[in-house]
C-alpha cells in the first residue's frame, strides 16, 4: 500500500499540475516534492526493518537495494525541487514541473517494480518525460542536446527490449507459458535451467542498452551534452538518480545471467553472489 | 506455420533493402508503410496458426499506430522539405552491400538463439534480427532528421518482429508500451524538427555542430 501512495503521488502531482500555472503551480510542486521525500523515506525504513513490501499481488516490490534506490531519489528529487522555483524565477515555468514529476514517477516505477517488461517500459519513460526538461532553455544548444538525447537513449533502449525479448524467449522455450508474467524474482529462480548461449547473447543487448542509460561507453555521447544543457535541478537529478537508475537495471540482469567468465561453470547456479539477488534473496 | 513465417520475414526483409535502396522520401516512406502492414500480417498469421489472440489484437494496434498514424506523422514532417534530388553518380551500392554483410552477420549473432529454438518460427528469426540491423544502420548513417527516425522506425519493426517470431507475443503491458514509446518518440521527435527547422531553416541535422559530446 506504501509503495502504491509512493508512486500515486508524483504522478498525481504532474497531472494536477500540467495546468496549473503562477502560485498555485509552485505550492502544488512543493507538496508534491515533500509528499514524495516523506513515501521514498518511508518506504526505505520499512523495508529495512524487515520484509520486502509487495503490492499487486509482487507487480510491485520493494526489496532492501530498490529500498536504497528509492531513498535516494526521493532525497536527491527534494533537492533539485527545492532549486526549481528559484531557477524558474526568471523564466516562463511552462511544463517544468509537470514533466519534473513525471521523471521522478518514472524513476521511481523503474526501481520499485518487480516484472521485467514493466522496468523496460519504465526506463523508457524517463527518457520521454525527461527530454523536453533537457530543451527547457530552447537555445540552439539544448535543442541539440535535446534531440541527441532522445535518438541515442530510443536506440539504446530498443536494444535493451531485444535483450528482453531473447530473455523471455528462453524463459518460454525452457518452461513453457507460465513464464509470461516474468518476474525478477522468479526469473532468479529459473535462471539456471535457462540456455546459457540465449541468455549471453541477451546479456550483451541489455548492457549496451540499460547501459546507454547509465552513461557506459559506446552509448555515452549524449551524456556531457544533455547534462550541460538541462537546467540545473534536471541535470542534478540526472547525474544523481538516472544514472543509477540505468545502471541498477543492467545489474540486476547480471544477477540473472551471471556471464562472469570464471568460473565458468557456475554460471547462474550461484545467483546469490551478486549485489542484486543477495538483497533479493 | 514454418513457411508463411519464413515468407513474411523474408518480404519485411526485402522491403527494408528497398528502402536502402530507394532515396526518394514519398517512396521510402511507402515502403515503410508496406513493411509495418507486412508486420501486422505477421502477428495475425502466427496468432491464428499458434490460437493466440492477443496477438491479433496487437496486429489491429500496428495497422492503427504504424500503418496510419505515424506515417501521417512522418508525411506532415517531410512536408515542408524539398525532395533532395539524388546527385549524380551517388548510388545506393555500397549500402546496399553493407546492408548484404548486415543480413550475413543477423545469421551469425542469432545462432545461439536459432540452434537453441525448436520453434516452427526459428528460421525467420534471423531475418527479422537482419531488419533490425540494416534499420540501425540507416539510423547511425542517416543525413537528416527524417533518415534518423525512419532508420529508427525499422530498427524498431525489425526487434518487434524477432519479438513476434520468438515469443508468440509478449505480456500485454509490455506491447502497449512499446507502441505507446515508438508513437510518443516519433510526436516528440516532430516536435524537435519543427523547432530545428524554425532555428536552422533546415533539418538537415550536420548543422547541430556545436555540441561535441
Amino acid at each position: 500500500m506504501m509503495l502504491v501512495a509512493l508512486l500515486v503521488i508524483p504522478l498525481a502531482g504532474a497531472v494536477l499540475s500540467w495546468r496549473a500555472v503562477g502560485r498555485l503551480a509552485t505550492t502544488l510542486h512543493t507538496v508534491t516534492a515533500v509528499l514524495t521525500l516523506v513515501g521514498a523515506l518511508a518506504v526505505a525504513v520499512t523495508v529495512n526493518r524487515g520484509e520486502p513490501l509487495v503490492a499487486f499481488d509482487g507487480f510491485l516490490r520493494a526489496d532492501a537495494l530498490s529500498a536504497w534506490m528509492i531513498a535516494l531519489i526521493g532525497i536527491v528529487g527534494a533537492l533539485a525541487a527545492s532549486e526549481a522555483p528559484r531557477y524558474l524565477a526568471h523564466t516562463a515555468p511552462g511544463r517544468f514541473y509537470p514533466l519534473f514529476h513525471l521523471f521522478v514517477f518514472t524513476m521511481l516505477l523503474a526501481v520499485s517494480t518487480d516484472d521485467v517488461g514493466l522496468m523496460w517500459v519504465a526506463v523508457e519513460g524517463t527518457t520521454l518525460a525527461s527530454v523536453f526538461l533537457v530543451n527547457f532553455d530552447r537555445t540552439r544548444a539544448s535543442l541539440e542536446a535535446s534531440y541527441k538525447y532522445l535518438l541515442i537513449c530510443s536506440v539504446g533502449i530498443a536494444i535493451a527490449f531485444l535483450g528482453t525479448v531473447l530473455v523471455y524467449f528462453a524463459g518460454i522455450e525452457q518452461f513453457g507459458d507460465e513464464v509470461h508474467d516474468l518476474r525478477w524474482t522468479t526469473l532468479l529462480l529459473l535462471a539456471p535451467g535457462l540456455s546459457p548461449r540465449v541468455i549471453e547473447l541477451a546479456f550483451v543487448f541489455v548492457v549496451v542498452g540499460y547501459g546507454t542509460k547509465a552513461g557506459l561507453a559506446p552509448m555515452h555521447t549524449w551524456l556531457p551534452d544533455a547534462h550541460s544543457e538541462a537546467p540545473a535541478p534536471v541535470s542534478a537529478l540526472m547525474s544523481g538518480v538516472l544514472l543509477s537508475v540505468g545502471s541498477r537495471a543492467a545489474s540486476c540482469w547480471h544477477s540473472a545471467s551471471c556471464p562472469s567468465p570464471w568460473p565458468p561453470r557456475s554460471c547462474g547456479r550461484h545467483p546469490t553472489t551478486s549485489a542484486c539477488s543477495r538483497t533479493r534473496a | 506455420m514454418t513457411t508463411a513465417s519464413n515468407l513474411l520475414a523474408f518480404l519485411g526483409l526485402l522491403i527494408t533493402l528497398l528502402i536502402v535502396w530507394r532515396q526518394s522520401w514519398p517512396a521510402r516512406l511507402r515502403l515503410f508503410v508496406a513493411q509495418s502492414l507486412l508486420l501486422a500480417a505477421l502477428a495475425s498469421t502466427v496468432g491464428v496458426l499458434a490460437q493466440r489472440r492477443g496477438l491479433l489484437l496487437v496486429a489491429a494496434v500496428v495497422v492503427v499506430v504504424k500503418g496510419l498514424i505515424i506515417p501521417r506523422v512522418l508525411a506532415r514532417i517531410g512536408a515542408g522539405t524539398a525532395v533532395r534530388p539524388v546527385a549524380p553518380g551517388r548510388s545506393s551500392g555500397i549500402t546496399l552491400l553493407v546492408a548484404g554483410g548486415l543480413v550475413v552477420a543477423a545469421y551469425v549473432i542469432m545462432l545461439p538463439v536459432t540452434s537453441a529454438a525448436e520453434l516452427p518460427t526459428e528460421r525467420a528469426i534471423p531475418l527479422a534480427f537482419a531488419m533490425a540491423l540494416i534499420g540501425l544502420a540507416l539510423c547511425v548513417t542517416g543525413r537528416d532528421a527524417l533518415g534518423h527516425i525512419l532508420g529508427f522506425l525499422v530498427f524498431e519493426n525489425g526487434i518487434f518482429g524477432v519479438a513476434i517470431l520468438a515469443t508468440y507475443g509478449l505480456p500485454g503491458i509490455v506491447e502497449a508500451g512499446v507502441f505507446l514509446d515508438v508513437l510518443v518518440i516519433v510526436l516528440i521527435m516532430e516536435a524537435v524538427v519543427v523547432q530545428v527547422r524554425r532555428e536552422h531553416d533546415s533539418i538537415d541535422v550536420d548543422r547541430l555542430r556545436e555540441l561535441r559530446g
